[in-house]
């Protein structure tokens, strides 16, 4: 079909554009004030100068989208998803190994990392997967299909290994819910993760002794209310709980590696290590903590200044901006993030189409994983995982990729009264 | 809109509430993170003030400061370097390098630490030139004492690293400093060490400087230690050193009228320098366990002696205040006398049953007059209790007994006897004076230290009062800051009358008594010969020594300049030894050369180590 009339450059939502904007060029001062004092001379071997020239050439990226029929872009969704797939294998074989984990090709001194872009492929196949025809979530065998389209992509990035990215993919399950999935498979998730965190907290047999005493009181109170005694939710819900409980010590003690169980307890508050696994974590508390309400100024966060923190110019950057600019500057990225899920989410909404709605979708929840858990992890209320903040953190390839998805979804949002 | 929408909404609204949330809590309300910035990012360093300068009271320099070297290295910032050529530079071992760099690790990546210490100036230039090839490495100037003196170590002491005991108490100190441990540079220390000044630092997680804080804002300026002149004359010191070769003992010298030590020389010594630079430790260590000289032990100030023939001049003195005795009172003296039933005490002075007056006493010593006054004085009152304490209470007002508060930081009490004393040996009540009659002489159970002694030859000098003994003359150019002790008058109790007939017979003492071999022509001293018993255990078996020779002496007579003690151990009859190096002493300081060559020579070839030798290691029973 025709399109009715020319979609040109200020069709996209200027609102979002402008946000996106403001947020990568407080990333590259933030970077610049991390990094300016080392060494490197030559700004194009700075990482604000990095920063700035893949900011620019994101704009390249933007051009190269325009020129992109949206038509060939679903059609193409199911083969790029295959190429993401066919990436994440790739780097497992050839990919650097970068301190014992393998994530990255490297191409002389530019490297990239394939997760990246594989979450903006694996976001058009889910698309392309849930709008297939008579394709419903509520049918067990399509909400497989979906299921095992997530999970490979995150079990090929666990073998990197990669946690921290493994753990973005999984929020695209948000998309399913938007999509129809029951509340019910959140609730249970919600209830495992809890059961998950008490029992690291207060020991496997107190929290064994409170649930069942929960579930007698909750018992009682149906069948002298409701003189009825729902036996299959109850069963289900307690052997549910039961094997989270004492699957708890197993997934804690033999799954996850110590430097992760360490950091666990360290923001349970169960352990203090500020000079090892917490050692990250303490300064950067330290940096955003001294920064008070207006911040030390540009340049002058003594913090900053001394490196205290590492790898603050990348998943650390919003150390940065606390010490410097204070609450006043933490609230206002924080602020500009929400603004922008949130538009998105207004934009997702007004999509006729819905492929472009779920390509929306993926977006909104892959971004909110990521702005959240970097931000709860910086302050300390999420364990340490390396997730970098979008558009703020230094890196080509993150920006890259959220500038991607996010000019892939405003060109479908800008076409969206076309029947492409 | 979809229902669902606004729940998603919902969620992203109420996880971005909880992180401003938390980061209203951590950047607003908890301000513990403004205080943790600050000490983990701003240092302070502290500018170590240059060490005051120690001069003797002709304005000689003793001591100033010499800047030595310290080698450091920052193991983190030392990359791979050519060892040989370190080692070149430096003169290290290869062994002593490693060593160093491996304790360094151990103690901190990040930090300095001590790789080779003290090289002095010549040594570290090379390495100075090429420091620039050995990244991680820096050299740090400090200062160590220089002295331009080989005598007087135990006045002007030394300085050491503050210890542990030393940093909890003063604050001032941080760990490596530098602080007195002895002599003036420890009575002096607050005055010597200065105010240290205060730079703040941003540092970077390396602790490596990034910058001043605040651009100095808080900053402050260090002051130099101030100057030190002493009473010492350094030559007059030297003279007293040379003298003491091959000998124990100690010589003081005090200006009468004013207290100051003019010489304060103790032997066996050692020169100061011993104990600054690089073998400070291993020196000190040595002078340490040489139990058998005992070199730190300041035999001036810490060695009680009883103190024999000088002690009658204080008998006399008190005798006369108390008017048991008049000028020209007269007592018999046969070979000594006898007292109770069958006690006797001896005398050697010669009067063969004549009677004997106050000066003559003095110049032959004798015991029997002394004795006979000292039962005196005791037996005027009531009970010998009481009689004892007031002879005690005198002899304190002389500052015997008790710590004469020099400003120097040794001292000992000596040992004057009260009634307490007594009631505690015998029984209260059970005690009779002639019980304690040694007292009389010197012998008994009194005991003093040299300075004690000098200190009561100042006071006869200045008929009847004396300043405590010091070492200060000026701290920088003023006698503001010293002690008001070291500059008021403390009276004796004794009428300054009775001094006379004292000083008369301390006069016959080199006229014709015990000390006429070392008397001058044309200046009139006086003075006191003193011998003083002591035995020692060899080998289980009680042996009697060669006696301590004592010497107590003033002059000139009129308007006296100097008052001397000299104290040889084991070195005879107080006018063998001690008697010629006294007048030695007063000459030297009154004309500035010896005429009596003769005598000097004597001293000089007295040699008293083969008695010494003989002595067990440690014990040196005093009788």
């Amino acid at each position: 079909m025709k399109s009715s009339r020319k979609v040109g450059i200020f069709d996209y939502d200027w609102l979002s554009v402008l946000l996106f904007n403001m947020l990568v060029v407080i990333g590259i001062i933030s970077i610049y004030s991390a990094t300016y004092d080392q060494a490197n001379t030559n700004i194009f071997q700075s990482f604000y100068g990095k920063q700035t020239l893949w900011f620019a050439f994101s704009y390249v990226l933007v051009i190269f989208i325009s020129f992109l029929s949206l038509k060939n872009i679903k059609n193409n969704a199911s083969l790029l998803y295959l190429i993401g797939v066919i990436l994440l294998i790739l780097v497992l074989i050839l990919g650097a190994n970068i301190n014992g984990n393998k994530s990255w090709f490297r191409f002389g001194s530019f490297s990239i990392q394939p997760a990246e872009f594989v979450k903006l492929m694996t976001v058009l196949g889910l698309a392309k997967l849930l709008t297939e025809p008579d394709f419903k979530l509520t049918n067990f065998k399509n909400l497989l299909q979906a299921t095992i389209l997530i999970l490979v992509p995150v079990f090929l990035i666990l073998l990197q290994p990669d946690l921290g990215s493994a753990i973005i993919f999984l929020s695209l399950f948000l998309v399913f819910y938007r999509d129809g999935l029951s509340v019910t498979y959140y609730l249970l998730a919600f209830l495992i993760a809890t059961l998950f965190i008490t029992t690291i907290y207060f020991g496997q047999k107190n929290v064994l002794i409170v649930i069942s005493g929960i579930f007698i009181l909750v018992n009682l109170f149906t069948y002298f209310k409701l003189k009825k005694i729902f036996w299959l939710p109850v069963i289900f819900v307690t052997s549910i709980s039961v094997l989270s409980i004492l699957g708890t010590d197993f997934v804690f003690h033999k799954v996850l590696k110590p430097h992760q169980r360490n950091r666990i307890e360290i923001v349970l508050g169960k352990k203090k290590d500020d000079k090892g696994t917490g050692y990250n974590l303490k300064q950067a508390l330290i940096a955003i903590g001294s920064g008070g309400l207006y911040g030390k100024g540009l340049l002058k966060g003594s913090q900053t200044k001394g490196d205290y923190i590492p790898e603050q110019h990348t998943d650390w950057i919003l150390t940065v901006v606390g010490e410097q600019w204070g609450f006043i500057g933490t609230l206002t990225v924080v602020l500009l993030y929400t603004f922008l899920i949130i538009r998105l989410i207004f934009l997702a909404e007004r999509q006729k189409q819905k492929f472009s709605r779920i390509v929306g979708y993926g977006l909104v929840a892959i971004l909110f994983a990521h702005y959240a858990l970097n931000m709860l992890m910086v302050i300390g209320l999420f364990p340490t995982i390396g997730i970098p903040l979008p558009f703020l953190s230094y890196g080509g390839s993150s920006l890259w990729a959220f500038t991607l998805l996010l000019f892939i979804f405003l060109k479908f949002d800008a076409h969206r009264v076309e029947d492409w | 809109m979809n229902q669902k929408a606004v729940v998603i909404i919902l969620l992203i609204l109420l996880t971005s509430f909880t992180i401003i949330g938390r980061l209203f809590y951590l950047q607003i309300l908890d301000k513990e993170y403004k205080d943790l910035a600050l000490k983990n990012a701003v240092k302070k360093e502290y500018i170590i003030p240059e060490r005051g300068y120690i001069y003797d009271r002709n304005k000689k320099l003793l001591v100033s400061n010499l800047p030595i070297y310290d080698v450091m290295g920052i193991p983190n910032q030392i990359k791979a370097f050519d060892t040989l050529e370190f080692l070149k530079y430096t003169g290290i071992t290869k062994e002593a390098l490693l060593k160093a760099l491996k304790r360094a690790k151990r103690y901190s990546r990040n930090k300095a630490s001590l790789i080779i210490p003290k090289l002095y100036k010549n040594e570290i230039a090379l390495l100075q030139e090429k420091i620039y090839k050995f990244p991680g490495f820096f050299i740090q100037r400090r200062a160590i004492r220089k002295y331009h003196t080989k005598s007087a170590a135990n006045v002007l002491g030394f300085i050491r690293e503050v210890n542990d005991r030393e940093l909890k108490k003063d604050p001032f100190y941080m760990p490596g400093d530098l602080i007195g441990k002895a002599g003036a540079e420890k009575s002096y220390e607050k005055v010597l060490r200065g105010k240290k000044g205060v730079r703040y630092y941003l540092t970077d997680k390396f602790n490596r400087k990034i910058g001043s804080y605040k651009n100095g804002k808080f900053d402050t300026l260090s002051e130099v230690g101030k100057d030190l002149q002493l009473s010492i004359d350094i030559d007059l010191q030297q003279f007293g050193d040379s003298l003491m070769i091959n000998k124990r003992g100690a010589i003081i010298a005090i200006e009468p009228e004013t207290g100051e030590i003019l010489a304060l020389v103790t032997a066996p010594s050692f020169p100061p320098e011993f104990l600054s630079g690089r073998n400070s430790s291993k020196n000190f260590n040595k002078l340490f366990r040489d139990k058998v000289n005992n070199p730190l032990l300041d035999r001036g100030l810490q060695g009680e002696y009883p103190p024999g023939s000088p002690f009658k001049m204080l008998n006399g003195l008190i005798g006369l205040q108390e008017k048991v005795i008049e000028p020209w009172t007269a007592f018999v003296c046969n070979h000594g006398f006898t007292y109770g039933k069958r006690s006797h005490m001896f005398c050697h002075c010669g009067a063969n049953g004549r009677k004997v007056h106050l000066p003559w006493a003095i110049e032959r010593s004798c015991n029997t007059y002394f004795s006979k006054s000292y039962l005196n004085i005791i037996n005027k009152y009531a009970t010998p209790a009481e009689g004892l304490d007031v002879w005690h209470n005198y002899l304190a007002r002389f500052g015997l007994g008790h710590y004469l508060h020099t400003d120097l930081p040794v001292g000992s009490k000596g040992l004057i006897p009260d009634s307490k004393f007594y009631d505690h040996y015998y029984k209260k009540g059970h005690w009779y004076a002639s019980y304690t009659i040694s007292n009389g002489i010197g012998q008994g159970e009194v005991l003093t230290t040299p300075i004690q002694l000098a200190n009561v030859a100042a006071a006869i000098a200045n008929k009847g009062y004396y300043i405590t003994p010091h070492i200060i003359k000026r701290i920088n150019d003023s006698q503001k800051g010293i002690d008001s002790i070291y500059l008021n008058p403390k009276q004796t109790g004794i009428d300054s009358q009775y001094y006379n007939q004292i000083i008369d017979g301390m006069a016959a003492v080199y006229k014709y008594g015990t000390a006429k071999y070392s008397q001058l022509p044309d200046i009139e001293f006086c003075g006191k010969t003193g011998t003083s018993e002591n035995k020692t255990r060899i080998n289980g078996k009680i042996v009697k020594l060669p006696d301590h020779s004592i010497f107590m002496a003033f002059g000139p007579k009129e308007n006296p300049k100097i008052a001397v003690t000299v104290f040889v151990e084991n070195g005879g009859y107080g006018a063998t030894v001690a008697a010629p190096i006294a007048t030695l002493i007063m000459e030297k300081y009154l004309r500035g050369k010896i005429t009596r060559t003769d005598l000097l020579q004597r001293v000089l070839n007295t040699d008293l180590t083969s008695i010494y030798q003989q002595k067990a290691p440690k014990k040196d029973e005093k009788q």
